[in-house]
Order: C-alpha cells, then sequence, then structure tokens
C-alpha cells in the first residue's frame, strides 16, 4: 500500500513539487517569530497552506486504503462505493479552501461595507454547501457544480472587492503596491478562481469537445497554486528576515 | 507525437496569453494605484493648507478680538484710573497722595493681566472647561441671561491648534446666541458618549427655523472649522423652542 501511495506521488508532477514546497513553506512559518506568527493574514495564508498539503496528500492515500475511503464514503452516503477520492477534494478543496481565502481577503479589506459583503458571501457559501449536502441535492461524493460555482464566484467577487479597496481605501494607498505580498497573493488567487471557474462551469462541454483546453485549464491552474505556495513562502521568508534585522539594529 | 506537439503549442500559447493578461493586469492596477497615491496626496496637501489657513484666520479673529477688548480696557479702566491717580497724586493731602499710589498698583495690575492677553500663550495653559467656565461668568456678569455648566471630570485636554479652533467655536456660538435667540439661559454640556467627547450648547431662546437658507456664512464656517480638526457639527433648533448645537470632538 505504501509504495502505490509513493509510486502515485511520483506519477503526479505536481503533487511531487507540492511536496518539496509544502514543508519548506511551514518551517519558513515556524521561524517567524510569535508576533507575526500571531498576524491574522499570515495564520490564515499558513492554515491555507497546511490545507492544501494535507488535502492533495489525503486525496492519494484514500486512493490507496480502500477500506478507509469505502468507510468514509459509508458515512456520508448510501450509493455504492466506486472507489473515488473526489469527496477529500469537494470538501477540502471547493469548500473549506474557499472559505478560508474568504475569510482572508475579509481580514485584508478596511471598508466595512466591503468586509460586511464578503461576511454575507461566506455565509452564504456555507449555507449553500450545507442545505445542497443536508438534502441530498448534491453529495459530498460526486461532482457539485453548484458549489464550484459559488466558491469561485465567491473568491473572484471578494478578490474585486479587495482590488477595489486597494484603490479607493487610505490605509492601501500609504504602501507601496509593487512590495505588498498581499497584493501578488490575491492576484494569483483571482486568475487561479477565474481558471477553475472556466473549467468547472464548461467541464461537460470540455470534456467532451476540446479535453486540451481542459487540461490547459488545470494545468494552469495547478501552476498558478503552485505559484501562490512560492509566494507565501516568499512571504513568509522576508517577514523572518525583517524581524532578524530588526533584532540585529536593536542590539547595535 | 503530433497530436502531443500540438497541446505543447496550444498549452505555450495560452499559458503565454494568460501571463500577458495577468501582467497587464498587475500593471494597470500599479497604475492606477500610483494615480489614486497622488490624488490622496494632493488632497492630504490641501487639507493641510486649508487646516492652517483656518487656524490663521482664527489666531488673526482672537487678536483682533484682543486688542479691542485691549482698547476698551485701556479707554474705560485703566485710563480713568490713570486719571484718579493723577488727581490724588496731584493733592497736597498725604492720605489722597497714598490713595494715588495705590490706584498705581492697581494699574500696574491691570496692565499686567492686559498684557498676557496680547499672545495666545494663554491658550496652552488654560483648561477647556476653564475658558467655557470664564466665557459663562462674563455672560451672567452682563445680566443677559442665567448660565449653566456640566461637566465630567475625564474631559481630557486637546492640543493647542485644536484648544484654538474649539475655543473660537465656542465663542461663536455664544455669540450668535446672545445676538440673535435672546435667551434666559445658556447651558453648556460636556459629555462623553459612546468613547466620543461632546460639547452641547443649550439655549432656550427664539429658535429659528433650521429649513430656511441663512444668509450668512457663519454656520458653514463653524462645521468646516471644526471639520479641518476632525471633529463634528451639529444643530437643530424649532422657532420658540431653543437652540440644540453639538460638537462631537476629535479623539
Amino acid at each position: 500500500m505504501i509504495q502505490d501511495f509513493f509510486s502515485r506521488i511520483e506519477n503526479n508532477l505536481y503533487v511531487e513539487i507540492l511536496a518539496g514546497l509544502g514543508p519548506i513553506v511551514i518551517s519558513v512559518f515556524l521561524f517567524l517569530s510569535k508576533e507575526k506568527k500571531r498576524q491574522i493574514d499570515l495564520s490564515l495564508l499558513f492554515s491555507f497552506v497546511v490545507l492544501v498539503y494535507f488535502y492533495e496528500f489525503l486525496a492519494i492515500y484514500v486512493l490507496v486504503d480502500k477500506q478507509f475511503n469505502a468507510s468514509v464514503h459509508q458515512l456520508i452516503g448510501d450509493t455504492d462505493f466506486k472507489g473515488w477520492n473526489l469527496w477529500v477534494t469537494n470538501f477540502f478543496n471547493f469548500h473549506l479552501s474557499k472559505i478560508l481565502l474568504l475569510i482572508y481577503l475579509h481580514q485584508l479589506i478596511y471598508s466595512q461595507t466591503k468586509k460586511r459583503i464578503i461576511l454575507v458571501l461566506i455565509w452564504t457559501f456555507v449555507a449553500v454547501c450545507t442545505i445542497v449536502q443536508v438534502f441530498g441535492w448534491y453529495p459530498l461524493y460526486d461532482f457539485q457544480p453548484p458549489i464550484y460555482f459559488l466558491g469561485n464566484a465567491s473568491l473572484i467577487f471578494g478578490c474585486g472587492l479587495y482590488f477595489i479597496d486597494v484603490i479607493s481605501e487610505e490605509k492601501h494607498l500609504e504602501v507601496d503596491l509593487i512590495k505588498n505580498w498581499n497584493f501578488w497573493i490575491v492576484t494569483l488567487i483571482l486568475f487561479q478562481s477565474a481558471l477553475s471557474f472556466l473549467s468547472d462551469i464548461a467541464f461537460d462541454y470540455l470534456v467532451f469537445n476540446d479535453l486540451d483546453l481542459y487540461f490547459f485549464f488545470n494545468y494552469i491552474s495547478m501552476v498558478l497554486y503552485l505559484l501562490l505556495f512560492i509566494f507565501i513562502g516568499l512571504y513568509f521568508f522576508l517577514e523572518v528576515r525583517k524581524s532578524k534585522n530588526k533584532l540585529i539594529q536593536n542590539a547595535a | 507525437m503530433q497530436p502531443e506537439a500540438n497541446q505543447f503549442t496550444f498549452l505555450l500559447f495560452s499559458g503565454a496569453f494568460l501571463a500577458v493578461l495577468m501582467g497587464t493586469f498587475v500593471v494597470a492596477m500599479v497604475v492606477l494605484h500610483r494615480q489614486r497615491q497622488i490624488q490622496n496626496r494632493e488632497r492630504i496637501e490641501k487639507l493641510k493648507t486649508e487646516y492652517e489657513k483656518t487656524l490663521l484666520n482664527i489666531e488673526n479673529e482672537i487678536q483682533q478680538d484682543t486688542l479691542s477688548h485691549v482698547g476698551r480696557e485701556l479707554h474705560d479702566n485703566i485710563g480713568q484710573l490713570l486719571s484718579l491717580a493723577k488727581l490724588y497724586l496731584n493733592s497736597s493731602k498725604p492720605e489722597k497722595q497714598a490713595e494715588g499710589k495705590e490706584y498705581l498698583n492697581q494699574i500696574i495690575q491691570e496692565v499686567r493681566g492686559l498684557s498676557k492677553t496680547l499672545n495666545l500663550d494663554w491658550v496652552e495653559s488654560v483648561r477647556l472647561e476653564e475658558f467655557i467656565g470664564q466665557q459663562l461668568e462674563k455672560i451672567k456678569s452682563t445680566g443677559h441671561c442665567e448660565t449653566k455648566l456640566e461637566t465630567i471630570e475625564s474631559f481630557g485636554s486637546f492640543p493647542k491648534d485644536q484648544k484654538l479652533v474649539l475655543i473660537r467655536v465656542i465663542q461663536e456660538c455664544l455669540n450668535n446666541t446672545l445676538k440673535h435667540a435672546n435667551p434666559n439661559l445658556i447651558e453648556i454640556k460636556l459629555i462623553e458618549e459612546q468613547g466620543a467627547r461632546k460639547i452641547q450648547i443649550i439655549d432656550d431662546g427664539k429658535g429659528f427655523d433650521t429649513k430656511q437658507e441663512s444668509k450668512g456664512s457663519g454656520m458653514f464656517n463653524l462645521k468646516k472649522r471644526m471639520e479641518t480638526i476632525g471633529g463634528k457639527f451639529s444643530l437643530s433648533s424649532e422657532v420658540g423652542k431653543g437652540t440644540f448645537i453639538e460638537l462631537e470632538l476629535p479623539n
């Protein structure tokens, strides 16, 4: 089983790179000062990295450990177990990570009205996810197009609100945008969400008519996720360096 | 082999297109942000200039008032005292001469008091509550109307510039009340509500219809002056029911 697990990782370049990047980003975060670790944007990004790292490996693991997968499947549905791992991606990627990113956007925005809009988006998303699950309209082990649509649309809208906030709020205008890591991270989130949105909406058409385009969306989406990881890692690294420089300056 | 090469070319071009799109977006955002930064800086500069202008105007107004007050004091008080002193000192009676010397001492005290009001250093030393109390006391002593001051201990202090604006706004409000409202009672309350410090000026005078457009610029100036120090000015009044003015102070 373990051999199968590792061979599946070796066959997947995206997970392979993620396996290398994840521990680096996580360990850089651990070098941050306590104060910085408590900084809400940094801790949310860290949670996001841990979550992605966790579910990508869990998704591979449940493919190998069929018994465990079947027992979870039994818990969430009463249909025949087909060996799919879609529930992992649905729950961790399309539900949890979207909520986490929306919370991240919420705390980056200064305008109270826009903050309230993001909160409405979060609660609506949580409510829709719960309702479609409870009523069994779109079970967790199957494809959930309305949730994919709502999750990505909320993120795209949230990113839009953040960019409006960036050019209208005085506190954002005080900082240099190019040196603002959050801006780069939100830009990547926007493009990744836009691509996911397109590929999820046009999934049926692309799979049967233009598989190349479908793969393109997926590949680029993966590249953007990896870039997101790199940017988050760099953000953590520069914060560690900043803290160290401050310590040296104080000591001098 | 051919389909794979096609797929690779497609991915390459699509990826490049997306990268260009993303780059354009980032550049547009940065340019827009820079423009807004410049606009914001210009706005702050303008506000700063306006603030300085307001302060200068207020200082001028206070100095004008002070000069008028000094002129009045010299003519009505010190001039009279000097005449009396001259009269008594010219007298041959020693007790009158002693009284004349007493007058001279009083004149010296009065001149010292006046000289202190000539510059604006008193603004720094006086507390806002004290100043309001003095103003109300002055109004009461003229017999125009009764006055009342209510204050809380924790009202706190203000920087000189803010205090200067507040002093002038309060003076202006009180002048307007005396000039137009003919009140029996003027009450000033210094309170704290939901973390905000407020000065309420209440009178039971004639009041006026706030919907009618004012001919002068007094109200507009008061509002603008409060805004320059980050405060708020609000007024409510009804004919026959007096006027309520609230100055919300910056934290």
